[in-house]
């Protein structure tokens, strides 16, 4: 079944997993700040530049290194599955 | 009142309070019986005074952060919860230097007036209770407010049975401690220089009262840390709950040491020494796990 969800929204699930009610504003910032467009424009292409910023400010919340890999993982999953729909986040088991 | 201005309201009431405790004279009877000399007294002050004040700028960081937090999503379904979370932390950070303050001006007062030592005393309480009872109950307003917009809904609480047979224990026994242990010390009246009615309506109660919001709200909060998605916003609420719980835990037991103070002033110097330094470090702990929690929360809407 085809996920009807953006890109973005899914990201942004991807990320409640590790950052609870504030996911979609951090999501939304990295978008807006660092790739300079609107977040519900996400594009698979935008993908690997929003992974690496968010690799970047994760680190700045966190010094657990298991559980930055493991965001990181899990939005390159989202990024190379074909429909672009969400995997269950690696988080769920941790 | 913009940051700036509760800043400087807060560093005004800090300055306040050193004074309080360094402009008076020492008592000559204290550096008597504790063969002290006067530089050393003064010394000794300091060691405690500065850690305090670290501490007290500790728990206003903590405050000021979490307002921070609460600000930036103040559209937001936990807005609401934790605004008044940030609003009792303010009263709580407030109340340390105010209400240390107060407690020297009324101990000179005291010794300067003794005939009007029973309505200060009222006075005294009436204050130094009214803060945290309004700090706790803010707090706990907030935490529960968090915790209704969970999608678990809290059951009732398990283990009820017990948990209600602790409560009437740990009332009782304090009660006690109150009445017989702080009556039979120092002048007829005890520490409280009370009538025993009073020391229950105007002390007992509304401590046990306080203790008693201020451990929901620690329920209140670990319960929203379980439930709540987000492992660095489940950590940031780890630190919140156990910052608040060493709080509480140090308001109780500076409460029972309250009323062993004439046995307490028995002792030798060192051991007095032994249980301030162990005082101030627990409120480290727990104005220091506030902030760290506060601090993380804020981070997460500054990257």
């Amino acid at each position: 079944m085809q996920s009807s969800k953006s890109l973005y929204k899914q990201a942004v699930d991807i990320s409640s997993e590790y950052l609870g009610p504030s996911a979609e504003r951090f999501i939304g910032r990295q978008v807006a700040n660092h790739l300079k467009k609107d977040p519900e424009r996400l594009t698979k292409q935008d993908m690997p530049r929003l992974i690496e910023w968010v690799r970047v400010t994760f680190s700045l919340l966190t010094d657990d290194q298991e559980l930055i890999e493991s965001f990181v993982a899990d939005l390159q999953t989202l990024s190379n599955t074909p429909s672009g729909k969400a995997q269950v986040p690696n988080a769920q088991s941790k | 009142m913009r940051k700036n201005n509760q800043l400087t309201l807060f560093l005004l009431l800090v300055v306040v309070y050193i004074c309080t405790v360094f402009l008076p004279p020492i008592d000559p009877e204290i550096i008597e019986k504790y063969h002290l000399s006067l530089t050393s007294a003064y010394l000794l002050s300091l060691s405690i005074v500065v850690p305090l004040v670290a501490v007290w700028i500790c728990a206003f960081y903590g405050y000021w952060a979490l307002k921070r937090y609460a600000e930036t999503v103040k559209d937001t379904i936990e807005g609401r919860g934790l605004g008044q979370l940030a609003k009792g932390l303010m009263i709580l950070a407030f109340s340390l230097p105010t209400l240390a303050s107060v407690a020297s001006i009324f101990n000179y007062l005291a010794e300067s007036s003794p005939q009007y030592l029973q309505i200060m005393v009222i006075i005294h309480q009436l204050i130094i209770i009214a803060f945290p009872l309004v700090a706790f109950m803010m707090i706990s307003n907030g935490a529960e407010e968090l915790t209704s917009r969970l999608k678990k809904k809290m059951k009732a609480l398990q283990n009820y049975k017990l948990l209600s047979l602790l409560i009437i224990v740990f009332s009782s026994l304090f009660c006690w401690t109150i009445i017989a242990l702080a009556d039979k010390n120092a002048s007829p009246q005890g520490v409280y220089s009370l009538p025993e009615w009073l020391i229950v309506v105007a002390v007992v109660v509304p401590y046990l009262y306080m203790w008693y919001r201020g451990i929901m709200a620690v329920y209140y909060l670990s319960f929203y840390k379980d439930h709540v998605r987000g492992h660095v916003y489940k950590q940031a609420f780890g630190y919140l709950s156990q910052g608040l719980a060493a709080v509480i835990l140090l308001a109780i037991c500076i409460q029972f040491l309250a009323v062993l103070t004439p046995q307490l002033q028995r002792l030798n110097f060192t051991p007095i020494l032994i249980i301030l330094y162990i005082l101030v470090a627990m409120y480290a702990l727990g104005y220091g796990m506030i902030a760290v929690g506060a601090k993380k929360l804020k981070r997460i809407e500054e990257v």
